[in-house]
Parts: structure tokens; C-alpha cells; sequence
């Protein structure tokens, strides 16, 4: 015996009123000094007996009414019928049975008798254990009896349009759900969650619109993000408290990949059948299974791109990893081609071969004459299962990234000078006389040559061993990487010390992270020289050098470096404000490290980066390094384009566009409007709902040309292997629910009315309760009259 | 012309607190209302001499007779009423009920009652005399018509206390051989108590010629029975004797077995042609003196 609102059972205290208002009655009662009680003793006397047994038969029926009416309102649900007999019919009973007998004098006795002998059976049965039913007899009702509330679990991942027998399994999945919604008693409720990624409600409440459910579902697109049907179920137990019904049911309905399966923790699954087994009404859990023969899927996997920062005319090199998840070998035919900006015709393919449950790499290159923004697709001609065949790029191209080179010891002489190497390395090309673009434009100046304007024309600002500044050009300075810009500080002889330290390294205030200590090595000393620890980088400006066909950084001899500390020591290293080190050295100290200060970023090397003090720049990790940093530093400020379905899309502009509508196009097509808002300097546009994968495009008419932004999402889905029945059935067996694994529509749902014929559902018995109350309530107002009469 | 009764209230009455002061207000104001005076035509004075036996007192010895006749002659005097009426006043215990909207109890109403009656006689040149009794005979005044017997019988009826038990149908038994002469009884009691009793005892003065005439006195709530919480009805003869009901419940069947007492009560009474005159407390004097004065009318 089982209450949907249990709380509500508290009502049935109420019957203590009636009970406290007889005790009170005859506690509180007056006192008549009485002349006639002759008149009065007589009555008394023939009434007296009678009397009591009409009021305790009162006070009976008083104190049953708000107990039957608090376990009417709590909706108690009953799976036994011992249970109920016991605590229910049989005491109605015997109160019945005992108001025959006050009311009809001629059978008072037989039906006294009877009154007593039930309840001396419910005693007997109570405290002795004796029951004339050994056998507990369940409550059962058909499918269709009653009516229920059913949460639908279904999984929308792309690998449910695998094509089936006859149609994809997501199509089948939504017929055998009208099935068996359709099957169910008029007035049953349904939920429906789409069990992708973070599970989703598809009706924010139970709805009884059948149709209304199922055309919703239809309207579901495939997701890319993997099926994660534990949480689903946890969601689902987490509404079964709100369902309106006593016959619940769970119907996860999912083609069961393995990889979706295997991915969930033993724990996790013990936890939610415990969850499950703890509820107070419990469902019943069914596993249907909509299967797709199909096992052969080629997808790509992820896609990676080279150079980060992208300028106009140059060449992008993209790398696309695709799997064979199937069986089939294809030593020739498969083909992968690129798109450039929504083109029918491929800007470039290439034909790959791969073999059965193999990985391979292909290389695709694109370039794009104007800056702006742009996007790629890369797509396969693979026949399987179409929606993991491509994958979507956006890029922001640029026309250049404008670097200044302050250079504190200039030279007439070729290489002397402080910035040459840099020079060199920021325009490879422009200096090999290529023809390709250098996407770094640098421009020398001196220290009394910064100013607003040169700060406001470029985007990184690289001083290179200069000895000192004048305080407004450290104000300058302070405000150009507040605002957003990238500051690149070198180390080197004539840099002073001890006014780096009182002036760029303030303990609160500064812009360098770090103090200067001391400077180490001697230029004539090999032994005191140090190296780079060539070890594996997380920073993402030093990434690339983990591939070591950038370079090695441990190949470059440095023989003297500044020795660096924190110039807060206060800031515990966990903090987000604490400076994070990129690269350092043998000798344990840092070599580059990094500060944020407001939007921008200040880079502090230990070394100067020209030949004096390192042979770094002869090195041909140099030339990646200072590239690396330069645009990192230039776009480590620039809002992401390629996301991870899920990130948030966001976009910086101009603060004239605070409140202007942007309109945005999500890879179905969709258009919605979105306010620009302030944020810092900058007006921004943020969209969250990013859960589609593919293109997103961001259009407004003050900009030039739209935005775009691609979401991927990992392949989990791609591998098309499914649970067998077996291993399906041991998952089955640990959330104790029922299997039904049949190829075809139609054997699902018989198999599924055949499981459900078998159930044992709890009823609801609040209509018979509520008749009790009002038959109790009308046989008080009776009784009381009936009683009240004249007696003889 | 209203009558005085009229005007005043029993709620006005009450508050009188000489009862002598009252029967006058009441008689008066009720008599000169009458077309008829009282004071006429009742009282023929009537005397003989007897010759005097030993035994006699000496002071009713006639000396003018025996100044003449040398005899002993005792004169004798026919009494100056035509009626003599012994007013019988219960003060058993249930006579002190009073309800919660009474305006006196039963006692009160009776002996107020009882003085009215009194006055009423003697005003009419007719003896009054009066019997009070609860389990037993507590006082009796011998019927008197002289004026000055008034003022006895109204002292008594002002300190009269109410307690014992009815023991209606005995204390009568033991009245009648001590109402030496036939005349009317005047009866004011709630007559609780054992009917069959009762009425024998009426019926043994009846056989003694004695015109009877019952005032029956009733609170209404011994009428209506209003209680509806529970109550503890103490009983106010017997102490000791309690019930602890739900008043309520027990109403209908109060009300019926009050009303087949009452009929038992009637009928009784007209088999042996006593009057019976039902009064609530409540009720004006002037009811029960125009009761009176009809049996009175029948009487004489």
C-alpha cells in the first residue's frame, strides 16, 4: 500500500477533532441543580446503554470520515489487496455491521456478533498473523484498464538513422511509441525525454495529447552529441514523484549501442536501480530495443588546422582523421572533398584508402583571398550513415596582425640590432622574397617613438631589451594591453634592472609577472649555460612544439638569463591571477611567463631574442616560437570560431552596436534574434544553445559580412556496433527491467502488450474511498437524526 | 380599564419582597377589574348558647346569661365565612429550581401565589389557612377570616425555606383528618413524584368533601428541556444523585415521557373533578386568581 501524495496523509490526523471535541464535550460539561428528575431517570434509564453505543458508534463514523478522506487526497494506491481488506474494507465493516445493529433492533444481535467477529479477525490478523489468505493476492490490472503515466526515453542520436529493414531506427522507434501510447487507456499522461547529451523534456509537463507527442517527436532532429541513458533515467525518476498516476512506466527506447553502454559506470547503473527500487510507487521499466542491421560506417572523426591565426592568401592546412568503424576495407573509391563557403563544387578533394576498424589522415589545403570571415565543409562520399560524412570549419581570416618592435639597442650593423632575428622570423616570407603572405606585418620603433596611435594601429607590442621607459609610455602601455592588446617583454644587457623591477614588476600594479632577481651565466662559461626542458607543453601558444617536426626547443644553448621571480609572491600559484609559466629552464628557472591583465596578456621572457646572450634564433624551433607567441598574443583576445557543440557562441564588437539585433542561423536553418550587449569596452553577442552541430552564422546589417562559427561534436556515435542480446539483457537484469528485442515493429508491440498483460499494477482506490467518505458523511447526518429521536 | 395584573408583571412582582405588599397590589388591582365587589353579600353572622359541659374553656362562658339565669351557657359563634380554604404550599427541593431565563424559582412563584390567595379570601370575609410540607407537614396555620391571620400566614410564606424530598401522596394522606372541616384545598406544588400516589392521596380528600384546586408550577425549562451540551443534572431532593447525559439526545424522549406524565397527571384529576391549573413561572398571578376565584364562584 503505496500514496502518491504521502504527505497529505497528515490530513488523517484530523480525526483526533472529533475525538477531542467528545472528550471535550464531556470534560467541559455544566452543572443543573434538577427539580424533575423523575421525568429524566426514567428516560435514562431506558436509554442509557443505548446512548452510549450510538455515540461511540458516532464518534466512530466521525473520526472515519477524515481518515478515509486523508487516504482519498493522499491517493493511496493499493498492489495487495490483503492490505487493504485488512485495513480497510474490513474495519468499514464491522462499523457497518454495528450500525445495523444499533438502527434495527430485531437484528441486533446476529449483526453485534458479526461486528465483533471482524474485528476480532482483523486483530487476529494484525498481532496473531492469522489470515484466512495465505496467499498475498495482487492487485491486477490489464493494459487498458487503467489509465497511466508513461515517461518516454528516446534516443535521438544520429546513429538512429541507421537504416533498418525498412526505415531508419529512429523511425522506428517513434512508430512503436504511438503504438504503444495508443495501446493505453484514455486519460493516461505521457512524458518524453530525448536522452542526447544533457537529456531533454520535449513537453515541459505530462501531456494526455498523444498525437500532439508523437508529431513532436517527429519533428526531432538527430543529435551528435553520444545518448546518455543513465541520466535520461535519472531525470525520469527524478519526475515520477509530479506523474498523476499509479501505473508508471519508464520506456527507454534506443537502438543500444554498445559504446554508449560501456562508457557507463558500474556504479552509476547499481546507483540508479537502487534509485529505482526506492521509489514509493514503482515503475515498471522496459527496454525497447529498435535495431538497424547496418554496422559499416566511415565518419570523420575530428579535424585539425594549421596556422591558428589565418591571414589573406594564405594557405590553410587542414588534416581530417577518419575511421572505419565497419568490416569493409576500401582500398580505393572513398573521397573526401572540401567546400569553400557554401560552393556546390569542391575547392579540393583527395581519394584515401582504409582499411577495416582503421584510422587514417588526410590533408587538405584551402586559401582565402580576402579577410573576413569564412567556412569550410569537409565531406565524404561514404553511402553509410550520412551525418558523421562531414564536418564544418569557420575561420576569421586576417589581412595582417600589426606587431611593433621596440627596440632598445638598435644597430647600423646587419643582425646586431635587437630586433633583427624577430624581424626575420615575424616575415619569413617578405625576407625569402616568396611569394607567399606573411601575415605578420612588424614595424621598428624606438622608445620615444610609442604613442597612442602607433599602439592603437597594431596588436602585439614587442620591447626588446630596452633599458628604460618614461612614465607615460608605461601608462600607454598599461592601457593598450588593458584594452586588449598583447605585450611581449625580452631580457637583455641593457635592460635596467632595478627600474624594471620598481616599474614594470610592482608587487600590485605592475605589468611584468615576474621580479628580475639577478641575471646567471657567463657569455665565456659553457658549463654555466642552460637549456629549455624540452618537455610536453600545455599552454596552448607552446602546443605546437610537442610535435617535434616544429622544432626543439632543447636544442638552443643559453648562456646567460635573467633570473625570475614572482613579483607577487602573496598570489597563491593556484589563483587565476597567479602568473602561469609557459617554458623553463634546466637551471629551474622560468623562461617565458604569463600575465592577463583586463583583456589582454603580457608575455615576459628571461632571455632576449636576438643571438647575444642564447644561439636560440639559429635554431629552427626560433622561427615557430616568435610566430607562435606573436599571434597567440594578437588572438588570444579573439573569440573562438570552432566550438564544441555545447560552448557558448560569442562575439566581440564595437560598443556603438549595444542593443542592436543580430540575427542568428543555426545549422537547421533557424533564425533567431539576438541582443548585443555591453560587456568591458566591447559589446558582445552571446548564444548557449549550441547543441546542433555544424554551421552557426551571425548577421547583421552594421557589419560587413556575417560571422560564422562551426560546433563539432565527438563521434561516440559513429561506431554502429550495438549490444547483443545478451549483454542488453544483463544491463536489463541490473535495473531490473523488461526486454523487448524483436526486428519488427509490429512483434515489438504485441511482445510489449504480452509483457504488459503480465504486469501487476497498483490501483488508485480513491473513488471508493471517496464514496466511503460521502456514504459515511450522509450515514452521519442519518444516524444523528435517527439517534436523536424519541425513545420508549 | 387595564387591571393593575396586568400592568405589573410577575418580573415587576418579584421584585416585592413583602409578600403581604404584594397580595394586596395583586388582589386589589385584580378585584377592581370585577364588576362585582367582593365585599358583599358572603358573610351572615349566625350564634347560639349551648349549655356548658366540663371540658369548655371558661372564657367562652356567656357571664350575662348566667347573670340572668345563673347557667353556665357557652357562646358559641357560627363562624363568619361562608369558606374555609387551606392553601397547601409544596417547598420540597425541586420547588427551588430556577432556569437560566426564570425570573424566580418555583418556591418563589408559590408562596407569592399562595399570598395572593390568602389575601383574596380574607378579603372576602372567608378563612384562609395554610399548610406548608415537603417530605412531611413543616407548618400549619389553622383558616382564620380575621384580617390580622393575614399577616401569619404571609411571615411564614416569607421565610420559607425549600428542602427535602416530594412526598406528595403521604403528607396529604397525613393532612386530611387534620383539615377538620370541609372546604376547598388550594394546592401549589410541581406535583413530581409518583402520580398513582398522588392521585390516591387527592382522591382521599376528595372523600373528606373537600373542594380541591392543584396549581401546578412549571419552569419552562422543565418544559422545553433546552440543554444542548452535556450536563450533569444533580438531583436537588437527593444528594448524591447525578446523570451525566447529552442532553441533547435525550430530549425527544424527555419531552415525550413529560408529556404522557402530564396526561396521566390530567386525567387523574378530572376522574376525581379536582382542578388542575398548570403555571410557568412566568405566567401573571392573575391567571391563577381568575382560576380561583371561578372554583370559588362553583364552591359557594
Amino acid at each position: 500500500m503505496t500514496f502518491i501524495n504521502g504527505i497529505l496523509l497528515a490530513g488523517g490526523a484530523a480525526f483526533l477533532i472529533p475525538l477531542l471535541i467528545h472528550l471535550f464535550n464531556r470534560s467541559k460539561f455544566r452543572v443543573i441543580k434538577w427539580g424533575a428528575v423523575h421525568l429524566l431517570e426514567s428516560v435514562i434509564r431506558v436509554n442509557r446503554k443505548r446512548i452510549q453505543i450510538e455515540q461511540f458508534i458516532l464518534l466512530l463514523v466521525r473520526c472515519a470520515i477524515p481518515i478515509l478522506l486523508a487516504l482519498c487526497l493522499a491517493r493511496m494506491v493499493i498492489q495487495e489487496w490483503n492490505h487493504f481488506l485488512n485495513w480497510i474494507i474490513l474495519p468499514i465493516l464491522a462499523l457497518v455491521f454495528l450500525i445495523v445493529a444499533a438502527v434495527f433492533t430485531k437484528v441486533r444481535i446476529p449483526f453485534g456478533l458479526l461486528a465483533a467477529m471482524v474485528v476480532a479477525y482483523i486483530l487476529a490478523n494484525t498481532f496473531g498473523g492469522f489470515n484466512v489468505f495465505k496467499e498475498s493476492i495482487a492487485v491486477q490490472t490489464p493494459t487498458g484498464d487503467v489509465p497511466s503515466s508513461t515517461i518516454v526515453l528516446l534516443d535521438n542520436s544520429y546513429s538512429m538513422q541507421a537504416n533498418g529493414i525498412s526505415q531508419t531506427s529512429f523511425e522506428q522507434a517513434l512508430t512503436s511509441i504511438d503504438g504503444v501510447l495508443e495501446a493505453q487507456r484514455k486519460g493516461s499522461d505521457v512524458s518524453a525525454f530525448l536522452i542526447v547529451g544533457k537529456p531533454k523534456p520535449v513537453f515541459d509537463r505530462p501531456t494526455f495529447d498523444r498525437e500532439g507527442m508523437t508529431a513532436q517527436l517527429q519533428g526531432q532532429r538527430p543529435n551528435f552529441q553520444a545518448a546518455n541513458p543513465i541520466d535520461a533515467l535519472n531525470q525520469a525518476i527524478e519526475i515520477l514523484s509530479d506523474l498523476g498516476h499509479a501505473k508508471r512506466e519508464i520506456l527507454l527506447v534506443s537502438d543500444f549501442q554498445k559504446t554508449d553502454w560501456d562508457a557507463i559506470p558500474t556504479t552509476s547503473i547499481t546507483q540508479t536501480a537502487e534509485l529505482l527500487k526506492n521509489q514509493r510507487v514503482q515503475p515498471h521499466l522496459t527496454f525497447l530495443r529498435v535495431g538497424h542491421k547496418e554496422t559499416e560506417n566511415v565518419s570523420i572523426e575530428s579535424v585539425e588546422y594549421s596556422p591558428t591565426t589565418i591571414g589573406a592568401g594564405q594557405q590553410i592546412r587542414i588534416r581530417a582523421n577518419l575511421r572505419n568503424h565497419g568490416d569493409r576495407a576500401y582500398p580505393t573509391g572513398l573521397r573526401i572533398s572540401l567546400f569553400k563557403d557554401g560552393a556546390d563544387a569542391p575547392d579540393s578533394e583527395t581519394e584515401v584508402a582504409i582499411g577495416p576498424h582503421e584510422s587514417t589522415q588526410v590533408l587538405l589545403t584551402c586559401t582565402f583571398e580576402n579577410p573576413g570571415s569564412h567556412h569550410v565543409k569537409l565531406e565524404t562520399n561514404s553511402s553509410d550513415l550520412l551525418f558523421d560524412n562531414r564536418m564544418e570549419l569557420a575561420f576569421d581570416v586576417l589581412s595582417h596582425i600589426g606587431v611593433l618592435l621596440v627596440d632598445g639597442s638598435p644597430s647600423r650593423e646587419w643582425l646586431k640590432g635587437e630586433t633583427d632575428f624577430m624581424q626575420i622570423a615575424l616575415t619569413p616570407f617578405t625576407k625569402a622574397k616568396s611569394e607567399l603572405k606573411d601575415l605578420i606585418a612588424p614595424t621598428v620603433i624606438t622608445t620615444g617613438q610609442i604613442d597612442k596611435e602607433t599602439l592603437a594601429a597594431n596588436k602585439v607590442v614587442i620591447l626588446g631589451n630596452v633599458p628604460t621607459l618614461e612614465s607615460n609610455k608605461v601608462q600607454l602601455l598599461r592601457e593598450f594591453v588593458n584594452q586588449g592588446g598583447g605585450l611581449l617583454v625580452t631580457a637583455g644587457d641593457k635592460a635596467d634592472i632595478r627600474w624594471y623591477n620598481q616599474n614594470l614588476a610592482n608587487k600590485t600594479k605592475g605589468l611584468l609577472p615576474m621580479r628580475i632577481n639577478d641575471i646567471d651565466g657567463a657569455l665565456e662559461n659553457d658549463e654555466k649555460s642552460t637549456r629549455i626542458v624540452a618537455q610536453h607543453f600545455e599552454h596552448p601558444a607552446m602546443q605546437i612544439f610537442n610535435d617535434r617536426r616544429n622544432g626543439n626547443l632543447g636544442d638552443a644553448q643559453i648562456s646567460m638569463w635573467q633570473k625570475l621571480v614572482p613579483a607577487n609572491p602573496d598570489i597563491p600559484p593556484d589563483s587565476p591571477d597567479a602568473p602561469v609559466t609557459l617554458a623553463i629552464l634546466e637551471s629551474g628557472d622560468p623562461l617565458i611567463v604569463e600575465k592577463t591583465i583586463g583583456d589582454g596578456v603580457v608575455l615576459q621572457f628571461a632571455i632576449p631574442l636576438d643571438a647575444s646572450w642564447t644561439n636560440l634564433p639559429a635554431r629552427p624551433a626560433y622561427l615557430p616560437l616568435v610566430q607562435q607567441l606573436t599571434t597567440y598574443l594578437a588572438s588570444r583576445n579573439a573569440n573562438p570560431r570552432n566550438l564544441t557543440a555545447g560552448q557558448p557562441i560569442v562575439a566581440q564588437f564595437d560598443p556603438a552596436l549595444v542593443g542592436a539585433t543580430f540575427t542568428l542561423r543555426d545549422p537547421e536553418g533557424h533564425e533567431m534574434p539576438i541582443k548585443a550587449i555591453s560587456k568591458g569596452p566591447a559589446s558582445i553577442v552571446q548564444f548557449n544553445e549550441t547543441d546542433k552541430e555544424g554551421l552557426y552564422t551571425l548577421d547583421n546589417e552594421e557589419i560587413k559580412d556575417p560571422i560564422h562559427f562551426a560546433t563539432s561534436s565527438p563521434r561516440a556515435e559513429s561506431n554502429l556496433k550495438l549490444l547483443t542480446k545478451d549483454e542488453l539483457q544483463q544491463y536489463a537484469d541490473k535495473l531490473s527491467a523488461k526486454l523487448i528485442y524483436e526486428e519488427s515493429t509490429d512483434k515489438t508491440l504485441k511482445e510489449y502488450a504480452n509483457l504488459e498483460n503480465q504486469r501487476k499494477h497498483g490501483r488508485e482506490m480513491w473513488k471508493v474511498l471517496m464514496l466511503c467518505v460521502l456514504g459515511f458523511m450522509i450515514g452521519e447526518l442519518c444516524l444523528q437524526q435517527y439517534f436523536g429521536r424519541p425513545k420508549t | 380599564m387595564p387591571k393593575v395584573t396586568e400592568i405589573l408583571t410577575p418580573e415587576d412582582l418579584a421584585k416585592i419582597a413583602n409578600h403581604q405588599m404584594l397580595a394586596k397590589q395583586v388582589v386589589e388591582g385584580f378585584c377592581s377589574g370585577l364588576h362585582r365587589s367582593p365585599h358583599k353579600g358572603f358573610s351572615v353572622e349566625f350564634k347560639q348558647h349551648r349549655q356548658y359541659v366540663p371540658g369548655d374553656e371558661i372564657r367562652h362562658l356567656d357571664w350575662k346569661v348566667y347573670g340572668k339565669s345563673d347557667r353556665f351557657y357557652i357562646r358559641e359563634y357560627e363562624e363568619e365565612t361562608n369558606l374555609r380554604c387551606n392553601i397547601l404550599v409544596d417547598t420540597s427541593g425541586s420547588m427551588s429550581y430556577q432556569g437560566e431565563t426564570a425570573i424566580q424559582d418555583k418556591l418563589g412563584y408559590a408562596t407569592r401565589l399562595a399570598a395572593c390567595i390568602a389575601y383574596l379570601m380574607l378579603q372576602q370575609v372567608d378563612s384562609a389557612g395554610l399548610v406548608t410540607f415537603d417530605t412531611r407537614v413543616t407548618k400549619i396555620i389553622p383558616p382564620r377570616s380575621r384580617p390580622a391571620h393575614l399577616q401569619q400566614m404571609v411571615d411564614h410564606l416569607h421565610n420559607v425555606e425549600p428542602g427535602g424530598e416530594t412526598e406528595l401522596g403521604k403528607v396529604l394522606h397525613e393532612l386530611v383528618p387534620k383539615l377538620e372541616r370541609r372546604g376547598m384545598v388550594v394546592l401549589i406544588s410541581d406535583c413530581f413524584g409518583d402520580v398513582g400516589e398522588f392521585l390516591k392521596a387527592l382522591a382521599h380528600l376528595r372523600h373528606a368533601r373537600h373542594e380541591i384546586i392543584i396549581f401546578q408550577i412549571w419552569d419552562k425549562d422543565e418544559l422545553d428541556f433546552p440543554f444542548k451540551q452535556w450536563t450533569r443534572f444533580d438531583c436537588l431532593e437527593e444528594a448524591g444523585v447525578r446523570h451525566m447525559i447529552d442532553p441533547a439526545h435525550l430530549r425527544a424522549s424527555y419531552i415525550q415521557n413529560l408529556a404522557k406524565y402530564r396526561e396521566d397527571l390530567k386525567a387523574g384529576c378530572h376522574r376525581h373533578r379536582i382542578d388542575l391549573v398548570p403555571l410557568t413561572t412566568d405566567q401573571p398571578y392573575s391567571d391563577a386568581l381568575s382560576y380561583f376565584l371561578a372554583k370559588r364562584k362553583r364552591v359557594a
